[in-house]
């Protein structure tokens, strides 16, 4: 939307008619303190609906309401005529109108507000239309107009640029680029996965035998979801809590006269917590881990081994022992056999084998010298004797079984080699690692408790510091007896926040362990279908979410490039630091955004001026606007941007750069500025250096003179085009 | 910011889903018109979802979750 003219009616100071016709990108409107700019931007914000209701009730020009006899009516209205891009023939004009009476007794009476429009079409046809709200919300919804003006130098600040974060930078994000589509569709996601796990959990519920144990594990977990959505809207009180508590905290900081010892403190602190915040990541009090992965275990197994190796060694001993004595008797019956056949013990005219073979062959009998022809009746008698004794000699040279036909002590060993090699090593390493563990976490714990005790001593210090102002002031005594209530409460709460985070773990873990037994039981309830399909949208929603926050990173790094860019542009030649956007993952497990003014070495910029918190805060909004005109789907996404006296803080050089700066970026902006302007004997001046500035349309505001400074019926505020 | 198709390109192509099915051979040119006439069912069903999305603005779960269901009956 682009507001092409205001049309003001007796609004306040503006006495009249009065028009200011307004180009599509940089508008400057110059007046000095007290001419009528904030006037100005309440009359817009008033037709906008974002001007507060009470100041409704002052909205009529004192010289108009003057002129009025008693009984008598007059109209106070504003008019913004405005097209929904640039150059655009279809008009849109929405007027707010309040009428006021003179009563009898000098005092006003205002009529209601009358919120009208009125539509131009293209062929030139004018509707009047009575709902003037529903058009506004139509051509400039309310979400994109709240992140559109900014009444002074610390409204700019709609982020906390402290790092502390919130949601504004999201929720502008989110509307002027095409993360809030993303949004969208990772909700539509997470739905089709939830409906299948229903209709999963629907299915095994009627189906499975273990009907009874099924819904407990149900009724189980959902009462756990219960709790957590509970923990976790205690969890973003206490963190709102805790941020207004750090905001008052620091409001009453800035009265401390000892500003610079302050500030060394608050940096001390500062480094002291990031000191703990690194040392505690070296506390590891996974011992669970130890416990099952590396063994831990198994630590008194080292008693249990010893012993097995001992009946190891005994039964090894026994075996060698059995072993020894079998070959012994192995070996003495062999012996016997031979000695029974090769050293024949037998009568000495008995021949031994071999002899009896010598005379089968010589077909001779030797014992009693006479022949024996082979088929001879003497000849096979030889022969059946030779052949007993073979017979014989077979029989009794049969093997000996072993002692021990399986080898289980060999298979024992192996286990104790392999046991020694792979247990007992790593039970070893992990016995010392835990011990280096715990001297670790015990020295870590007593260097962050002395770095606490620090902290406690500054802040003390910093209490004192508080209290040093206003000993003798009783207002400042109730602000340090506030200020200490806060301090503590901030600790109680963050003690709260810690409870309730570790609670949501807790509940999450528990969770998980009932999931995975739903799931057994999902798994065995038979209905394939519905499992794979749940297994595949699940799978499908959590790989959008991350595909998601990708697109969310890519987006703010685009911020964080368009940003520094224009923090560049505006602080041409002089420090400036860097703009850092990150997102960063709530407690909560919700995402948010913060914005951190950084160094070169990545560390937050600690007390920049108010000129670069001015700086830092106006690139944002800028980059935002800027990023708002890329967006693809929306055929129009520009808005005007109207400021009221934003560079305060500014010298005269830094406001032109950042006008030009301004002047070079696309998208309709109107500025109020008092800069460039200079007040001489009543006389209102623009400056020389003001010339040399570009933008579509400027005015000069300021009062017509004379006036009487104490009579608001004389004030009267006049534009003049330049 | 990514187009729908560019979506569910960078959807199938994330090492969330690695090992889970085979990435198309087309995958860098892969519209949600020929994803949801896929035969694999995590293709189908992104192409079909990313579609029922871009149609309707104003789309709600119910509708979406249905026609997915009915989608993947046909091919798992």
């Amino acid at each position: 939307m682009i507001i092409n003219k205001i049309a003001l009616k007796n609004y306040q100071c503006y006495y009249g008619e009065t028009e200011i016709v307004l180009g599509k990108d940089l508008n400057i409107l110059l007046g000095a303190n007290g001419e009528g700019k904030t006037k100005l931007f309440e009359a817009i914000m008033w037709v906008l609906d974002m001007l507060n209701k009470n100041q409704e009730y002052s909205v009529a020009s004192a010289k108009a309401f003057d002129e009025l006899e008693v009984g008598e009516s007059g109209t106070t209205s504003v008019a913004l005529y405005v097209t929904r891009e640039a150059g655009d023939r279809e008009n849109y004009t929405v007027i707010k109108e309040k009428r006021f009476v003179k009563k009898p007794n000098g005092g006003i009476r205002y009529s209601e507000v009358e919120y009208r429009a009125e539509h131009e079409n293209l062929a030139g046809e004018r509707n009047f239309i009575s709902d003037g709200k529903s058009i506004l919300n139509d051509l400039f919804p309310y979400e994109y107009r709240q992140y559109s003006n900014f009444e002074g130098e610390e409204a700019l600040d709609i982020f906390d640029t402290s790092g502390g974060g919130d949601d504004s930078l999201v929720n502008l994000i989110k509307l002027f680029s095409n993360a809030e589509k993303n949004e969208k569709y990772d909700k539509i996601f997470k739905e089709i996965y939830l409906k299948a796990k229903a209709a999963e959990e629907k299915a095994a519920k009627s189906n499975s035998k273990n009907e009874r144990e099924y819904k407990r594990l149900i009724g189980e977990r959902d009462s756990k979801l219960r709790t957590i959505v509970q923990k976790r809207e205690l969890l973003s009180d206490t963190q709102k809590e805790l941020a207004q508590l750090s905001k008052r905290i620091s409001e009453c900081e800035k009265i401390v006269d000892n500003n610079e010892e302050f500030n060394t403190l608050n940096e001390r602190i500062k480094s002291r917590e990031e000191k703990i915040k690194k040392k505690s990541l070296n506390i590891s009090t996974r011992y669970v881990d130890f416990l099952f992965d590396r063994k831990w275990i198994l630590m008194h197994y080292r008693e249990v081994l010893d012993g097995f190796n001992k009946k190891y060694d005994i039964l090894e001993k026994d075996r060698r022992d059995a072993e020894r004595s079998h070959i012994q008797k192995q070996a003495a019956a062999k012996a016997l056999v031979i000695a029974r056949h090769d050293f024949t013990a037998l009568a000495v005219n008995v021949p031994d084998r071999a002899t009896m073979q010598e005379m089968l062959d010589e077909e001779v009998c030797k014992v009693c010298s006479r022949p024996a022809e082979k088929g001879s009746e003497a000849y096979e008698f030889m022969k059946s004797k030779l052949e007993a004794l073979i017979k014989d000699i077979e029989q009794t040279d049969e093997e000996i079984p072993e002692l021990f036909k399986f080898n289980y002590l060999a298979e024992l060993r192996n286990e104790r080699v392999l046991f020694e090699e792979r247990v007992t090593s790593d039970i070893d390493s992990t016995a010392d690692d835990i011990k280096r563990q715990f001297t670790i976490n015990t020295s870590t714990a007593r260097e962050i408790k002395e770095l606490q005790e620090e902290i406690e001593d500054f802040v003390a210090k910093k209490s004192e510091l508080v209290g040093s102002k206003g000993k003798t002031e009783d207002t400042y005594a109730s602000i340090i007896a506030d200020y200490m209530e806060w301090v503590n409460q901030r600790s109680a709460k963050e003690g709260h926040l810690k409870m309730f985070t570790s609670d949501i773990e807790n509940l999450n873990a528990d969770i998980g362990d009932l999931e995975s037994k739903i799931e057994k039981i999902n798994a065995s309830s038979g209905n394939d279908f519905l499992s794979l399909s749940k297994k595949i949208l699940h799978a499908l929603s959590q790989t959008f979410e991350k595909v998601k926050n990708e697109e969310f990173d890519k987006i703010l790094k685009d911020l964080e490039s368009r940003a520094n860019k224009i923090f560049e542009e505006i602080n041409v030649e002089s420090f400036q630091g860097k703009i850092r956007v990150e997102r960063y993952k709530l407690v909560s497990g919700r995402y948010s955004v913060r914005v951190e003014h950084v160094l070169h070495d990545g560390n937050r910029f600690m007390n920049p001026n108010q000129s670069l918190k001015t700086s830092v805060n106006i690139a944002i909004i800028m980059a935002v606007s800027e990023m708002a005109q890329s967006k693809e789907e929306e055929s129009n996404n520009s808005y005007p941007l109207i400021f009221d006296a934003p560079i305060s803080s500014f010298d005269k050089d830094k406001s032109s750069q950042f006008l030009n700066m301004l002047n070079s970026i696309p998208g309709q902006k109107i500025i109020m500025l008092k800069d460039f302007v200079s007040k001489e004997k009543g006389i209102v001046k623009v400056m020389d250096e003001f010339d040399s500035l570009s933008c579509d349309s400027s005015y000069l505001l300021s009062l017509k003179r004379p006036f009487n400074k104490e009579d608001l019926t004389t004030i009267e505020t006049q534009v003049r085009k330049l | 910011m990514s187009t729908n198709n560019e979506l569910l390109r960078k959807i199938l192509k994330h090492p969330e889903l690695d090992g889970m099915f085979e990435i198309p051979k087309n995958i860098d040119k892969l519209t949600i018109s020929e994803a949801r006439v896929s035969d694999d069912p995590y293709v189908s069903a992104s192409g079909e979802i990313l579609y029922q999305l871009s149609q309707n603005k104003n789309v709600n779960s119910n509708s979406v979750y249905t026609t997915v269901q009915q989608l993947l009956k046909t091919k798992l």
